[in-house]
């Protein structure tokens, strides 16, 4: 048993009134994507999880358990190249085959609880999936919820020459991405998971990096799109984000919709890893709790 | 699989660079290791048990700190198994090396966040510098490298912290942690795997088409065991090959299986050389027992050089090829503290050192000298007596040459004889010198009775070695007599028992590895030992059938 699958057990055994099981979703281009559902036994909504360039659906070992003993169905799919879905490792050959991925873990998600409030969130660099997503795909949401997102990070980092750059080079070229995990959690034993998980994405591709830019390009090029969101949207972020420009995110969001605002008082980026993660798993509750189904 | 990895590239060539200067001036790195050991052991357990505070200078650490044996850290080990946070080091131990055991008991070794980023991610990319420099690579595919050194797999938890070998790892970390551009190739080992010879199948299916131009393994016997996996199983490779090409549309891979399946479609044996005819460079273990593997190397990878794999323990690196040097790296200075005690100075160089014995630093070594290493590393492991023997073969810049010698404790002696691994290997190779076509493989199993005695088992693949077993047997007593004068003086007295000759089916050491792997040893782990601690293997061949001659009343 790996610390991974004990930890996990604990986390299961600590959340009585909900069940796990996974998934597998086939691919436009045919790889299997692995789907972790958090299951409640009694569900108030449902809550499709759309996770960070490093991370994977595993890290959310207590989050899942947690929001689903409180009534709220998580269902997460593992990104091409990530966790326990197929494909190249932190690689992707264009950003529309990540869209298209996520439009199927939308609907599979969607219809999987049909009468209940239906919410998306996107963590970090899943809320650049998920503002794309919307932009590109509208497909019903009862909210929507961005959680210290990457949003325009590439372009507040990157003078237009480096984008262009970006944009063009394709190819498998591997690059670290250069995060370090005590920016992900100051705690010892989200630490030591972190570093003895054999599935946390450490390189991406050229091709990926290249996509971070595409997918910007998406929302930012049909800003006006985000505009057709009509359900509430949230930012949830961090007292200070040590990966984000958290400044940048909100404007993105701010300049065209209205959005609801939290703040969790903890410094970690990776809220789940942090000793507020109870604030934030609190945070979504209510507003999962709260959302009415759109007609 | 084509792409170019220049960053990867000037980094290993940086830290390299920056090796080679530290042994022009390793003073001063001395010194930062000392600082930065002590910033790591502010305010821990093992701090304030030491009374370490106010301590600034190497020869008070040295005096409030005594020499340990593994056993004097149990303590602390079991702190930071029940939970304990700044046991031994305040950067957070995510998880226990454990050893191999080849004397004692299981040792665990923490790693921590910060040893790896700082002290082991860097000594691998200067490492590997030297081996990208060698093989004068401008530009670097993921293709070019073969690396058997190690396999991604998850260890077992104990009280949640996992326990893997030093050679085994789930993942890279963040920051300055080795993070290779083939860490996530297919073709590693991983929890995936489901046996030792299929996963080299695998591997070899996998890397087959590529141009592999180095081939890194910490111990030779497994690029020994990779040749042997490709001949023994070729048919399994060519069939693999053939999947590939039947489910393969790049028409530039089919060409190149196409190629390949010409160059070794019925051939009798292929070399690693066939497969990868740009092969310019080994890297593994040549010190102490490993260097006889040397001449099996010769065959599977015909005139490609081998150069050493750095001398690592699981307790930390110890010395750093920095040439093409057959043996002996520079003492890695960067590492850790290291402290030294003439062997020749000591007793009784099996038992444990005094906890205030005198030590020796890198500067007062002499060439041609042996000596014990003391050991501290930032891992949190102070001052410890690794009870390896290194002996010094000179200087690079004002660093020392090392070699490895042995283990201070590992051998046999029923009766004070002090047989030795060099011993054995000299007698086997003096006696079958010319008989066999290629020396088979073997080893020494002692044989406790009254008196006792050794057996000689060795792998009979070639018929000469049936046909004058008792020839050969007698051949092998006088030349074990020959090289060790305590040997045949113990048997002359009868207080030992003359050696006997067990013939083995070929192949017969493999079958016990995969044993063992199968059993739950990691196969990084598997070493070949040219003497057994004990008589197990022997009763292992025997009750697996492969055994030639009737070890029963040997094993009794």
């Amino acid at each position: 048993m790996t610390a991974l699958t004990a930890t996990r057990r604990a986390a299961k055994a600590e959340s009585p009134g909900s069940s796990h099981f996974s998934h597998t979703l086939t691919s436009d281009d045919g790889l299997k994507l692995k789907v972790n559902v958090w299951a409640s036994t009694k569900p108030v909504a449902t809550l499709l999880y759309i996770h960070g360039i490093q991370s994977h659906s595993e890290w959310l070992f207590e989050t899942g358990p947690f929001l689903a003993s409180k009534g709220i169905n998580v269902v997460a799919m593992d990104r091409r190249g990530s966790g326990g879905s197929e494909g190249e490792r932190g690689h992707s050959d264009n950003a529309d085959l990540i869209l298209r991925d996520y439009r199927l873990a939308w609907q599979y998600a969607a219809q999987l609880y049909e009468h209940l409030p239906f919410i998306v969130l996107g963590q970090s660099f899943g809320g650049s999936i998920l503002a794309a997503l919307a932009c590109r795909y509208p497909m019903r949401a009862d909210a929507i919820i961005f959680s210290a997102p990457a949003l325009g990070q590439q372009r507040s980092r990157h003078d237009l020459y480096k984008l262009n750059q970006l944009r063009a080079i394709k190819g498998q070229e591997r690059m670290p991405l250069g995060i370090r995990d005590a920016e992900y959690s100051s705690d010892d034993k989200y630490l030591r998971f972190i570093a003895n998980d054999g599935d946390v994405n450490r390189n991406i591709t050229s091709s990926m990096a290249s996509c971070l830019v595409e997918l910007e390009d998406i929302y930012f090029d049909n800003r006006l799109c985000l505009q057709r969101i009509k359900c509430p949207v949230h930012l949830i972020k961090p007292l200070h984000d040590s990966i984000i420009d958290m400044r940048t995110s909100r404007e993105v969001l701010a300049r065209h919709i209205d959005i609801i605002e939290h703040e969790i008082d903890t410094f970690s980026h990776y809220m789940e890893f942090s000793s507020k993660r109870y604030d934030l798993w609190k945070s979504i509750r209510a507003i999962c709790a709260n959302a009415e189904v759109s007609q | 699989m084509k792409e170019e990895n220049y960053a990867f590239l000037e980094k290993c060539s940086k830290e390299y660079l920056a090796q080679l200067e530290r042994c022009n001036d390793p003073g001063e790195t001395v010194e930062k290791v000392f600082l930065d050991i002590m910033d790591q052991l502010e305010n821990t357990v093992f701090y304030h048990d030491h009374k370490l505070e106010g301590v600034n200078t190497l020869g008070e650490f040295k005096r409030r700190i005594p020499i340990r044996s593994y056993n004097d850290f149990d303590c602390y080990i079991d702190l930071i198994l029940r939970g304990a946070q700044n046991v031994l080091s305040k950067s957070t131990c995510f998880a226990f090396y454990k050893t191999s055991g080849t004397s004692g008991k299981s040792k665990y070794i923490p790693s921590t966040y910060h040893w790896r980023q700082e002290y082991r991610g860097p000594a691998l990319y200067a490492q590997w510098g030297l081996y990208f420099k060698l093989i004068k690579a401008k530009s670097l595919a993921a293709e070019h490298v073969l690396d058997i050194s190690w396999a991604r797999k998850k260890g077992e938890p104990k009280a949640g912290i996992p326990i893997y070998s030093i050679t085994s790892r789930p993942s890279t970390l963040d920051g300055n942690d080795w993070n290779p551009p083939w860490h996530d190739s297919n073709w590693f080992f991983s929890d995936k795997d489901v046996g030792h010879t299929e996963a080299l199948v695998k591997m070899l299916v996998e890397t087959a088409i590529n141009d592999v131009r180095v081939i890194v393994s910490v111990n030779p016997s497994k690029i020994v065991s990779l040749y042997e996996t490709l001949n023994s199983n070729l048919s399994e490779v060519t069939h693999g090959l053939r999947v590939r090409q039947a489910n393969e549309s790049d028409s530039q891979v089919l060409s190149k299986i196409d190629l390949l399946l010409e160059r070794i479609s019925d051939r009798a044996s292929v070399t690693l050389t066939d497969l990868w005819p740009n092969l310019d460079l080994l890297v593994c273990w040549r010190s102490a027992s490993a260097g006889k593997y040397i001449q099996w190397l010769n065959h599977a990878a015909p005139n490609v050089p081998v150069v050493p794999f750095s001398t690592v323990g699981t307790e930390g690196i110890v010395s750093i090829p920095v040439d093409s040097s057959a043996s002996g790296g520079a003492l890695s200075i960067d590492q850790g503290l290291y402290e030294f005690v003439d062997i020749d100075s000591l007793g009784d160089s099996a038992a444990s050192l005094s906890p205030d014995h005198p030590t020796l630093d890198y500067s007062q070594l002499e060439v041609g000298k042996r000596y014990r290493l003391v050991m501290s590393q930032a891992n949190g492991i102070y001052r410890y007596d690794t009870q390896d023997v290194y002996k010094v073969v000179g200087w690079v810049g004002k660093t020392p040459r090392i070699d490895f010698v042995g283990r201070s404790n590992v051998g046999s002696s029923f009766t004070g004889e002090k047989l030795s691994e060099d011993n054995i290997y000299q007698a086997v190779r003096k006696t079958l010198n010319g008989l066999c076509e290629k020396l088979p493989l073997f080893s020494c199993i002692p044989v406790w009775a009254n008196p006792p005695h050794y057996v000689i088992t060795v792998e009979a693949g070639d018929e000469a070695l049936v046909e004058n077993h008792a020839a050969i047997e007698r051949r092998l007593q006088e030349q074990l007599c020959a090289v060790n004068e305590e040997y045949a003086d113990k048997c002359s007295s009868h207080r030992l028992e003359p050696l006997k000759l067990v013939l083995l089916q070929p192949g017969a050491f493999n079958v016990i590895n995969k044993i063992n792997v199968n059993n739950g040893i990691s196969s990084a782990q598997v070493k070949h030992l040219w003497i057994q601690p004990n008589d197990r293997l022997l009763k292992l061949f025997e009750s697996h059938g492969l055994s030639m001659t009737d070890t029963a009343e040997d094993a009794e």
